[in-house]
């Protein structure tokens, strides 16, 4: 069965790059437009699991840190990975990110191999 | 919107002269008036003189105090000209941003749109590649029906080559039975000579027989018995003729089947020849065709390969329009805090330094995407022209290099793993 992998990212046309690139590799991908809408997604799963996220970090209404610091805060989604994909380069916020609960940090424009074994690696069984 | 034009009209020049240019001209004409006072009672030289002199002082002083006024005044102008220019400038920018703001907006929306659309054509192509059965990166279903393709072509060679080997053996076991059956027509030669010596040794024993018989004749009672066996060897040896008559017919008749049989084969394997030599012939043709299809594939399967990354790659440098849209709302909020700044007149205006301070994310955001952009795009020359000029709009941007991520970052790549 092809395991879930949640996007979420402000740009439309970036969403589906990425979300073409996980396809291509036999996942599932859910996507979503910001932090707020991620929370509400992961919610109306109702018990189907997520096997990873991915987040971008600059977002309207609420940024990927803020998301992932919810996100943990929630037991269904305590050990789910996630990676940050993000144009930010700083250490300041990638240790935001790391602090929040990231696993990893990918700067775009992602290289869809390396994505992909990023994901291969931290991805649950 | 407009700023409080509470200073805008205001005239600074005073109106008529000035109270102190007034004063010393009153001064001055008192003097000369008590200068002149002496002059009516006691009229000479000395009072003409002392009255002159007290009128030139009297006139230069005025015309001193009137120049320095008029200075005074002109400075003045200029102040509150430039003051006016400010505030109009102020205005300016203000009206400026108005119109940049929705402009930036749709810039950010039209490329996100077009972005998009890119994305989805790129995409449909390399689904279409897909199912034309050129392999991605990671397509191993693409591999496999590669393989498939390539198998196919491998198989069709390998089949029919021992086709071609089978129609080969099947001609020389065609010449093998035509020899078997030129042998069994010899043999019957062979079988009708011996056939015609049956016949001979009969006529000789027939001969024996009669001889045989006359020599008993002879010998009279005492040769009686060898007289009956003598009859009954002529009987056999006429038997032997008849039976050596009877296989020289056979053979005969063999001999005229055989040969009708041997002219059908001939025919047979010369037309068989031919048949198998033309299938032989075409199996040959189409398995060069094959292979040439075979290397076709391989060519085009090269190409497609070769197309398909590049759009990959395209669609991987499309990830730029994100990039390109938070660079437009980090300008965007700058123009923001820009117009509130021109906006609000009683507020000092910020030199360099205090204007990239007070820009708290939105600068150090500006910075951060340009720093991850120029290590993201290390080999894309159009990008780092973006960059450039990015830079050169905002030389406050320029500030020395954050220290390197000390972590686990892989310097070679842009994955970081905490």
């Amino acid at each position: 069965m092809a395991k879930t992998i949640l996007v979420v990212d402000d740009s439309a046309s970036l969403r589906r790059v990425v979300s073409l690139t996980l396809t291509s590799a036999g996942y599932e991908v859910i996507e979503a437009g910001d932090g707020v809408e991620g929370l509400k997604k992961l919610a109306e799963l109702a018990g189907k699991k997520v096997h990873l996220i991915i987040s971008d970090v600059n977002m309207p209404r609420m940024d990927g840190i803020e998301f992932v610091t919810e996100l943990k805060k929630q037991g269904a989604f305590k050990f789910t990975p996630v990676i940050m994909l993000t144009t930010e380069g700083d250490d300041e916020i990638k240790n935001a990110g790391r602090a929040a609960g990231a696993k990893a940090w990918i700067i775009k424009p992602f290289n869809p191999e390396q994505m992909l074994n990023a994901v291969s690696k931290l991805i649950l069984p | 919107m407009q700023i409080g034009a509470t200073t805008s009209g205001k005239k600074i020049l005073p109106e008529g002269l000035d109270p102190t240019l007034r004063f010393t001209l009153l001064c001055s004409v008192l003097a000369v008036f008590f200068a002149l006072l002496p002059v009516l009672q006691h009229f000479g030289w000395l009072q003409v003189l002392t009255l002159a002199g007290v009128t030139i002082v009297v006139v230069a002083n005025a015309w001193h105090t009137w120049l320095r006024a008029k200075n005074q005044e002109t400075e003045q102008e200029k102040q509150d000209r430039a003051r006016q220019s400010t505030l109009e400038l102020r205005n300016l920018i203000v009206q400026i941003v108005d119109i940049w703001q929705p402009q930036s907006a749709s810039v950010k929306a039209q490329i996100e749109k077009a972005g998009m659309q890119l994305v989805d054509h790129f995409s449909l192509m390399i689904k279409e590649f897909d199912s034309a059965g050129f392999g991605g990166v990671s397509g191993d279903a693409d591999s496999s029906r590669e393989e498939t393709t390539i198998s196919l072509l491998t198989m069709c060679e390998s089949e029919l080559l021992p086709v071609l080997n089978s129609l080969e053996l099947i001609i020389k076991s065609k010449e093998h039975l035509l020899e078997s059956v030129n042998a069994l027509v010899r043999e019957t030669v062979e079988l009708k000579e011996m056939a015609a010596q049956v016949g001979q040794i009969a006529a000789q024993t027939n001969l024996l027989a009669i001889n045989a018989a006359i020599e008993a004749a002879r010998a009279g009672n005492a040769g009686r018995g060898f007289a009956v066996v003598a009859g009954e060897v002529r009987k056999l040896s006429q038997l032997s003729a008849e039976t050596g008559k009877h296989i020289g017919d056979r053979v005969n008749q063999i001999s005229v089947i055989m040969a009708t049989t041997l002219s059908s084969a001939r025919q047979a394997a010369e037309t068989d020849t031919k048949v198998i030599e033309r299938t032989g012939s075409v199996v040959g043709n189409v398995l060069t065709q094959v292979r040439t299809l075979g290397s076709a594939v391989e060519d085009m399967r090269e190409h497609g390969n070769t197309i398909r990354v590049a759009v990959e790659e395209v669609m991987v440098t499309l990830q730029y329009q994100d990039r390109v849209s938070q660079i437009i709302d980090v300008i965007s909020n700058d123009m923001l805090r820009l117009q509130t700044l021109m906006e609000n007149v009683e507020v000092e205006l910020p030199n360099l330094d205090e204007w990239v301070e007070g820009g708290q994310s939105s600068f150090k955001r500006h910075r951060g995407i340009l720093k991850a952009g120029k290590k993201a795009t290390r080999r894309n020359v159009e990008v780092e022209a973006l960059q450039a000029a990015t830079d050169t709009s905002h030389r406050s941007a320029e500030t020395p290099p954050a220290k390197k991520l000390t972590s686990k970052s892989d310097e070679s790549s842009d994955v970081t793993f905490f």
